[in-house]
């Protein structure tokens, strides 16, 4: 795997003001100097999918520890490759870990641009994965992602799975995750069910700042004591 | 015996709750059911508007065990029934651990054709005795409670 230039913790793509949010500039595709700045925005650009994915998918997972500072995290890939105008990161593996001992891993097959100037990336295959303080382990699958970095929405598609090393296991068609804002947001039926018990219903709302999962539309839940 | 449940009620059955919405505040371990919201355990049912789950997860329960209940509050037309017996009042508790069930606020039993009215009712649901109180003068009630007991028919 390559690594890319690791960024340093405190360089939040969160923390940017809205203004400053990564741009991409037309490319002459011959010339090194422009390639190579259109290629680092776009590993901020994964970095900043990954690394909020991973931090929402903790609040999604029932647990709210607090999230302290990241110790320092690395941003892999097997190949990227450059085809016609659209730039594509095959296997981009993000992995980081805080004070506190949790660790995330986020992975995708692929993570495409299609053109320098397009604020969407199409993701395949996303695998978040996290270790909480708790010794427990989360992971979340999607078949298919698209970011589109200007408004920091990440719409994930197929079949989304969410499961937890304790039994807990929720599946949802579709979510819309707001990485600025850290929610997401389900807008059909979502299914859910572990040790406790099983839930189902219309809608789900997660927002991780607030610590709120809000479920909505005929709510079944049924807990077993 | 009973007001509601003609011998100890069984709460190792599975709790099925239906609502409108429910939002899970991880932070203050509360899961707050609203609108519509009917609960089933066993034979027993209860309605209310709004019902306020206390839980402790595991990584904080005492015992270390699962994640469990603690309480539940229900708020707004609350309505509790068993096969034989009903009771309603303005808000209800139920103490899981304690397995003790306390109604407030215009209270009224009816098991068949007699009826109690109260200011408050707290059910011991180990024992299945409950007990109603009125409300107190300094509230403005009377401080009694009152009943309709209508004898059974003897068989002609």
């Amino acid at each position: 795997m390559k690594p890319a230039d690791a960024f340093s913790a405190d360089e939040k793509i969160d923390d940017q003001p809205e203004s400053e949010a990564p741009k991409f500039v037309a490319l002459d595709l011959l010339d090194g100097v422009k390639f190579s700045s259109r290629y680092s925005h776009f590993v901020s650009i994964i970095k900043f999918i990954l690394l909020g994915l991973a931090i929402l998918l903790v609040g999604l997972a029932f647990v709210l520890p607090n999230l302290e500072k990241e110790e320092g995290f690395t941003l892999d890939y097997a190949d990227l490759i450059l085809s016609d105008d659209s730039l594509t990161m095959k296997n981009p593996q993000f992995v980081a870990s805080d004070l506190s001992n949790q660790n995330y891993v986020v992975t995708a097959d692929t993570a495409t641009q299609k053109t320098a100037t397009s604020p969407e990336v199409t993701l395949k295959n996303l695998q978040a994965d996290i270790t909480l303080k708790s010794g427990e382990w989360i992971s979340l699958s999607a078949p298919d992602g698209i970011l589109n970095q200007d408004t920091g929405l990440l719409q994930l598609f197929g079949d989304i799975n969410i499961f937890s090393d304790s039994g807990d296991q929720f599946t949802m068609k579709s979510a819309e995750v707001n990485l600025k804002k850290r929610t997401i947001v389900s807008p059909n039926p979502v299914v859910g069910h572990g040790p406790l018990g099983a839930i189902e219903a219309d809608r789900l709302v997660a927002d991780q700042l607030t610590g709120k999962l809000r479920f909505e539309g005929n709510v079944r839940l049924k807990i077993y004591p | 015996q009973s007001a509601l449940t003609g011998g100890a009620y069984d709460t190792s059955q599975p709790l099925e709750i239906a609502a409108d919405s429910l939002e899970v505040q991880q932070e203050n371990q509360l899961a707050v059911f609203e609108g519509n919201v009917d609960v089933k355990q066993g034979e027993i049912r209860m309605r209310a508007d709004k019902l306020i789950v206390y839980y402790s997860d595991k990584s904080t329960a005492s015992d270390g065990g699962p994640a469990n209940i603690k309480k539940i509050d229900a708020v707004g037309n609350v309505f509790l029934s068993s096969p034989r017996e009903t009771a309603e009042g303005e808000t209800g508790t139920y103490d899981v651990k304690n397995k003790r069930v306390d109604l407030r606020g215009n209270v009224v039993l009816t098991q068949g054709k007699n009826v109690l009215r109260g200011d408050k009712m707290t059910l011991n649901m180990v024992t299945g005795k409950s007990r109603v109180e009125g409300a107190p003068e300094t509230d403005g009630g009377t401080g009694r409670v009152k009943g309709i007991f209508v004898p059974e028919q003897k068989a002609e």
